[in-house]
């Protein structure tokens, strides 16, 4: 059983990756504030439940993640009434490859330094919901994936298969960023 | 104890990138990865493709938060 008294000591040091992550769950610094604000209280009103020495961190996402859910999300789709089309493995890596040709040591990097950084958020923010959380909770939060299925409480298999639909959905949102910078395709300039 | 094949190998690229594999099929894969140049370029370009979206994803923390949260926590602790 965990001390209130040491709640904030223990417990805000998280808030910038919470923050970080309430913003790509919502996609609004205002909401991203009030729902990090609700998950610390529901964390402090709750903080004689966590057992002490188990994983604080994770304990937190979860309370931020069904907060969430409940009263933020709009995308109430299931995972399987999102249609990806046919993303094979590695999508980003082929699709540079085919289009500058053989050697793309430096069309990759050319592609990796070119997407800024709202690129990526908006690709990561315009995932539907069911495959954004993993895809967060995994690529950018680093849990695993035993520590996903407990914070979205999902089966260890399911945050699997989410996580392989979700990474082939933002490596193809990726590509068209890229293309849109005009990082891959004809240069202009190249033309006769 | 023959190595992995490409296949096998790109089937298993995710688990290995996050750490979700058992030390056998751990060591395979790296076994593979090894001698097989267009594997390995395959699995660095993810690599370097997870490092660079984790590092995109920061934001900075509104100035006023982390006092707005203390006095909500105190005005709780009432």
């Amino acid at each position: 059983m965990a001390d209130p008294t040491t709640f904030e000591a223990d417990a805000l040091g998280f808030t910038p990756q919470l923050y970080s992550a309430a913003l790509r769950m919502t996609r609004n610094p205002a909401d991203a504030e009030d729902l990090v604000q609700e998950t610390f209280l529901k964390a402090y009103r709750a903080y004689h439940t966590f057992e002490e020495g188990t994983n604080l961190r994770a304990w937190l996402y979860r309370i931020l993640t069904n907060t969430f859910i409940n009263k933020y999300r709009r995308d109430r789709r299931r995972p399987s009434e999102v249609e990806l089309g046919d993303v094979e493995d590695a999508y980003l890596y082929r699709r540079i490859g085919a289009e500058t040709g053989e050697g793309g040591r430096s069309a990759e990097d050319h592609v990796l330094e070119g997407l800024v950084e709202g690129d990526i958020k908006n690709a990561i923010e315009e995932l539907p919901e069911a495959f954004r959380l993993p895809v967060i909770l995994a690529d950018i939060e680093g849990f695993s994936y035993k520590e996903i299925a407990d914070i979205l409480d999902i089966p260890i298999g399911t945050v699997m298969s989410r996580l392989h639909r979700g990474r082939k959905a933002l490596q193809k949102s990726l590509w068209q960023f890229a293309r849109q910078r005009g990082l891959v395709g004809p240069r202009t300039g190249d033309v006769e | 104890m023959s190595s992995n094949s490409c296949d096998e190998t790109l089937t298993a690229i995710y688990l290995y990138l996050d750490k979700e594999m058992g030390r056998y099929r751990r060591w395979r894969v790296s076994r593979h990865l090894r001698a097989c140049p267009p594997c390995i370029d395959i699995y660095q370009f993810e690599e370097r493709l997870r490092l660079t979206v984790r590092n995109r994803c920061t934001d900075e923390l509104p100035a006023e938060l982390i006092e707005r949260l203390r006095s909500a926590l105190r005005r709780e602790s009432r």
